[in-house]
């Protein structure tokens, strides 16, 4: 009955802005102002498999929950004015979770309010733009990662119900012509960005160099954090006919701040080390793909990833090897030793673990006017696990998504994609107003 | 004094002359003219559509906003609301699509349809004088109009439609019918277009299309309605087809 009652409280914060959107627009329009608003409701239910594996012993180090509810709210307001510009996106957010671990069963939830991007723009003579603000800075063809974007790597397609969080930017940008841009990008605060705690926050500036010609496109970056590395990166795509596009992405930097396992003669018997950080070599991410849209409507894409900061053969055995020893000693007296190394497991700082990936998503959207169907695999080649989502969309009116999505995960005990998590699916309802 | 009494005979004969603009363009000229009344070679156009699409699954209507400059347009949604916000970015032959909450804009291609038998191509402004190598078929009367029978071959491979079979006005300098063929020859939509719009250009005023009907030829129960609205000319400047102003 709480619950009911929290999410109606919640749903009573959708009204107010409707009416004030809708009376304020036309009330401004004769003032030169533009009044822009998209209201949605989210709401989805999840439950996961967890994988009971030595990463995760038990689920007591990642505490991962095999149930969860989310309502959210998601207000889009955008308003303009001559040449400044002001965009902002509150949520208002109810999650409830279940989590089961071995030592013991927890059933939480809680309600926040929060903004997740805003952003204030000026811009002079239609070419100069100056901007402040929290956003989610995406770019790049690819469709599995962006390896050349410094800030956000996961580029939110693997659950596009769940929102990324926003990071706090300046940023200056300059349109020379409508072929070249430049920016100057300064990711000031960690804002809502993912944190896992593991570091601190480093500045990051970059400067973004974009061309579009007439059957392609491009991007150069370079982008330095402040106590940590300097990054190339950058991307192309070409249109070689109406149906078929190619495209290659890559993010570079010297040296690397991945960690490797490595043995130790003193307990615990390992040691996770960001060894290669100063390494003369250049390390990163190359990815080459292609997008085909078959007659019928379906496209298509397969994309090659190689990240040469990967694990090799034996390092891969090392870190394996280390994770069932610690989660062993997890389990038993030797927690204190073994929860750092596994916590640090969990994110190596390697968008992938190891060095060959082949991905591959089929989309078919507008089927019979009203569903959406995505697939998506991700197989890694070097220890033959793999990652299956889909995700189908399906509009039921002129207001009202239903959304499904499910997701497996295959592999032996020794393999990336098994190791917090064996699958996991989620239904939901998306309402636009 | 021989150079004045040609002159004068020349300027009775054109007043007495009915108009006959074509005879003195070439083909390429006259998919060019035509282009105008679609949006093309306009140094910035904005336009409302209204699109109705039918089909065995039933009926859609979408609302949408053009804004169309030489080769590069923005196409976005306002209709109905649980499409609202999404967008379609083409920028020469690159195209992108976005949808709200989803901030990474896709890449698309011209073969993604848009909505019913429209492509993306179809609702943008229409540069078939910059993407087609007119032909000169001969002469038709379409719905009692004398029109031009031109065929229309694909400059290059990345445009929508390889073959376009297209009824030009003698009288009004439009495109009145299209038939759309693909690479193996085979005819798979025909449009018909009204002209009841009239905007101003370069102080002319110039009619501009109103209506676009395209008929599947392979499904003859899917039928695509545009209806054009609120056409405004107007300089767009480049940061509306700048990729990286498209999200807010």
């Amino acid at each position: 009955m709480r619950r009911v009652l929290i999410f109606i409280w919640l749903a009573s914060w959708l009204f107010p802005p409707i009416i004030l959107a809708a009376k304020l627009d036309a009330a401004l329009a004769e003032q030169g102002i533009t009044l822009d608003s998209l209201i949605r409701a989210q709401a989805f239910y999840s439950r996961s498999s967890i994988s009971d594996t030595s990463f995760n012993p038990g689920n007591q180090l990642a505490r991962l929950n095999d149930a969860e509810f989310i309502f959210e709210l998601r207000p889009d307001f955008s308003l303009s004015y001559q040449n400044l510009e002001f965009m902002l996106k509150p949520r208002f957010q109810y999650a409830w979770e279940q989590i089961d671990t071995t030592s013991g069963h927890f059933d939480q939830d809680e309600s926040s309010a929060y903004i997740n991007e805003w952003r204030m723009r000026l811009g002079l003579r239609n070419q100069f733009f100056l901007s402040y603000g929290r956003e989610v800075l995406l770019w790049g063809p690819a469709m599995l990662l962006s390896p050349s974007n410094p800030f956000f790597v996961d580029n939110g397609r693997s659950n596009p119900y769940r929102e990324l969080g926003g990071r706090d930017y300046l940023q200056a940008t300059y349109l020379a012509n409508p072929n070249w841009t430049f920016s100057l990008i300064s990711n000031t605060a960690q804002g809502r960005g993912e944190d896992l705690g593991l570091s601190e926050f480093d500045r990051t500036d970059a400067v973004k160099v974009d061309y579009v010609g007439q059957s392609g496109y491009g991007s150069l970056i370079f982008s330095h954090q402040r106590d940590g590395l300097s990054k190339m990166g950058g991307f192309f795509q070409l249109t070689l006919s109406d149906a078929l596009l190619v495209y290659a992405e890559g993010g570079y930097s010297q040296g690397t701040p991945a960690f490797y396992p490595y043995r130790t003669p003193t307990p615990p018997g390992w040691s996770f080390v960001t060894d290669q950080r100063d390494d003369n070599k250049l390390f990163g991410i190359s990815l080459v793909g292609l997008a085909y849209t078959f007659e019928a409507g379906p496209t298509l894409n397969v994309e090659f990833i190689y990240n040469n900061a990967g694990y090799s053969d034996q390092e891969a055995r090392d870190y394996f090897a280390m994770a069932e020893q610690l989660g062993s000693g997890f389990a038993g007296s030797g927690l204190a030793a073994a929860a750092p190394l596994l916590a640090q497991a969990a994110n190596p700082r390697l968008p992938l673990l190891r060095r060959n990936y082949l991905f591959v998503q089929l989309l078919n959207t507008n089927i019979r006017n009203q569903l959406d169907v995505t697939l998506r695999y991700t197989r890694n080649l070097d220890d033959d696990s793999g990652n299956f989502v889909s995700v189908f969309d399906w509009a039921v009116n002129d207001f009202t998504h239903l959304f499904a999505l499910g997701l497996v995960n295959h592999g032996d005990e020794r393999s990336e994609f098994r190791r917090y998590l064996d699958n996991q699916w989620l239904i939901g309802i998306n309402l636009t107003f | 004094m021989r150079f004045v009494i040609a002159l004068s005979l020349g300027l009775m004969a054109s007043l007495i002359m009915p108009p006959n603009w074509a005879s003195t363009l070439s083909p390429a000229e006259i998919l060019k003219q035509s282009d105008a009344a679609r949006g093309g070679g306009l140094p910035g156009i904005t336009w409302n559509i209204k699109l109705i699409a039918v089909d065995g699954d039933g009926l859609q209507e979408r609302g949408l906003t053009v804004r169309a400059r030489g080769n590069d347009s923005l196409v976005e949604f306002f209709q109905p609301p649980k499409i609202k916000d999404q967008k379609l970015l083409t920028v020469e032959r690159n195209m992108w699509f976005i949808k709200p909450g989803l901030r990474k804009p896709t890449p698309i291609s011209a073969r993604q349809r848009l909505v019913g038998q429209a492509s993306n191509g179809d609702v943008a402004a229409t540069n078939y004088s910059g993407d087609y190598q007119a032909t000169l078929l001969g002469e038709e009367v379409i719905n009692g109009e004398s029109c031009y029978r031109l065929e229309l071959t694909a400059r290059e491979s990345r445009v929508t439609y390889d073959r376009i079979i297209y009824w030009v006005s003698k009288s009004r300098q439009v495109g009145v019918q299209a038939e759309f063929y693909t690479v193996s020859g085979k005819l798979f939509k025909r449009a018909q277009f009204e002209y009841g719009n009239q905007i101003n250009y370069r102080g002319k005023s110039i009619p501009f299309v109103s209506k676009m009907i395209i008929m599947d030829e392979i499904d003859k129960n899917n039928k695509t309605t545009l209806e054009y609205s609120n056409i405004q000319v107007s300089e767009l400047p480049d940061q509306i087809f700048n990729l990286q102003f498209l999200t807010r």
